[in-house]
């Protein structure tokens, strides 16, 4: 008896994560511990970085099998709606229900800083394609200069479909990564490239937006963008689904759900899976630090690009732009928007940048979504 | 296009066309929102030229905020412009303490384009950093 209690002893001991872990395993274990303390007591975007973190906790378990890619596990069947490209659109339809187009359809030249901003995407492309990455890594690295995590994945997903789909989970935390430092990588590149006199431009109060203007808007960017760019036409068709249910005012209970309910279902989903893609074998490699180092460059070049052409609307309009709100350009809502008030009030306290930079902003999200069609239809 | 030797000038052709796209999209966007924001400026101001032809009678001036302070005229000052003036003013007595006399010369506005309560609301937005 004793004999069959010490073989089965040693039979778990020697089944155990114990016996059978390699130290990259620890080591993505510590990465994953620090990523939870920033999210839990730092609270760098904890919804997003909490679940991430314990999913990559979770997939580098040793002998758990609990990978994105590990078939049959729990989190490899929730992966599938990465893959599949079916969280991104219904992550996209909350932020629609969320989303104020008003201060846009006021000032619609923040459409054209929407598009410059997405600079950095393109340039991190051929910045990608000379490191030696396919085209199609290339455009999936590139898109995290759209500053927009959900297109980031979409477009990934659709890209490295069939090829080198491990990507995912580097590009995705790069890019809610970098989403959560907005704050630290944009003012340097904000005050550098603008002089004190362009900061302290005060612009013209917003025009009200009545409620058809508002109404009418997402329909047109719907049949717009999606005739244009077809494929992607289900990342904005389920933004614009999601404003107009906001927008109309008939449908309240409707709109509880995709902001609340749903979107929080789909958050959990993405954020576990995409953090359960890092298993230490196809994380721990050079791939993965040029992925970080492209995505920086992605978000700088994007910040910069805005701005620059904040600077131009700046001398057209004979100084009544203010060029940081072009910095909102790269999507971030509502970070990057917050970060265009914050240094222009460092110049002046009294001038309230929030509400034009809005207009960028979200005009960032649909061009990073075109952005994305045009790379998939490129590329895919 | 050719996906195993992708060089150079597919590279380029690639961000000149995601650069055009973009841009082309999100101008088309300008111009149509744009032209219903015209639209729209023309229907209200139309509506509301016709409805404030019976032109409204200025509400009567209020009367003097409180009768301790030296009587000053308040032509053209609404009630509640009038009331958080003599609100401040009780304020700053009430800190200073009695037996001090204050005349008040001036009043200025801090800021023009912007109410307090939308002022509020931003800092509430704000409030992060």
């Amino acid at each position: 008896m004793l004999d069959i209690f010490t073989g089965s002893v040693r039979d778990l001991w020697m089944e155990s994560g114990f016996m059978n872990f390699d130290w990259r395993q620890i080591a993505m274990i510590v990465v994953a511990c620090l990523l939870l303390y920033l999210a839990i007591v730092r609270q760098f975007e904890p919804l997003l970085l909490l679940p991430i973190s314990f999913g990559m906790l979770l997939a580098n378990l040793p002998l758990a099998g609990l990978g994105s890619y590990e078939e049959g596990g729990l989190l490899y069947y929730l992966y599938q709606g990465v893959k599949m490209g079916i969280y991104p659109p219904l992550i996209f339809l909350g932020i629609g229900t969320m989303t104020d187009f008003g201060p846009l359809i006021a000032n619609p030249q923040s459409f054209l800083l929407g598009a410059a901003a997405q600079g950095g995407i393109f340039f991190t492309f051929i910045g990608a394609i000379l490191l030696g990455f396919t085209p199609q890594e290339s455009g999936s690295i590139a898109i995290i200069g759209g500053a927009d995590g959900p297109t980031a994945i979409y477009t990934a997903g659709k890209l490295l479909a069939g090829g080198n789909e491990q990507m995912i989970g580097s590009i995705a935390v790069a890019a809610y990564s970098y989403m959560a430092l907005v704050p630290l990588i944009q003012p340097p590149i904000m005050k550098a490239l603008t002089t004190k006199k362009e900061r302290s431009v005060v612009m013209e109060q917003l025009r009200p937006v009545s409620r058809t203007e508002k109404v009418v808007f997402p329909i047109i960017v719907t049949l717009l963008v999606s005739f244009l760019v077809p494929s992607a036409a289900s990342l904005v068709g389920m933004l614009m689904l999601g404003n107009l249910m906001r927008e109309s005012g008939v449908v309240d209970r409707l709109v509880k759900t995709a902001q609340n309910e749903l979107m929080n279902i789909i958050t959990i989903f993405l954020g576990v899976t995409v953090g359960a893609t890092t298993t230490y074998d196809v994380f721990l490699t050079w791939g993965t630090i040029k992925i970080v180092i492209l995505g920086l460059a992605a978000f700088c070049l994007g910040t910069a690009c805005g701005v620059l052409f904040g600077k131009l609307m700046y001398i057209f309009t004979g100084g009544k732009v203010n060029p940081l709100i072009g910095s909102a350009g790269v999507s971030a809502v509502p970070m990057a928007a917050r970060v265009s008030q914050k240094v222009g009030a460092e110049t002046d306290p009294t001038n309230f940048l929030l509400m034009h930079a809005m207009g960028p902003n979200v005009a960032g999200v649909i061009g990073s979504a075109v952005a994305a069609g045009v790379l998939i239809s490129i590329l895919g | 296009m050719d996906m195993q030797n992708f060089g150079i000038e597919e590279t380029m052709g690639t961000v000149l066309t995601g650069f055009a796209v973009v841009f082309l999209a999100l101008i088309i966007l300008v111009v149509i929102i744009w032209c219903i924001g015209k639209v729209m400026d023309s229907m209200t101001s139309r509506k509301s030229a016709a409805s404030s032809a019976p032109a409204e009678k200025p509400a009567p001036a209020p009367k003097a905020p409180a009768p301790k302070i030296v009587e000053v005229a308040s032509d053209g000052l609404s009630d509640e412009v009038v009331a958080a003036i003599t609100a401040a003013i009780t304020a700053i007595l009430d800190e200073e303490g009695d037996g001090k006399s204050y005349v008040v010369r001036s009043i200025k506005r801090v800021r023009k384009n912007r109410r307090a309560w939308g002022k509020a609301g931003v800092e509430e937005n704000t409030r992060p950093f």
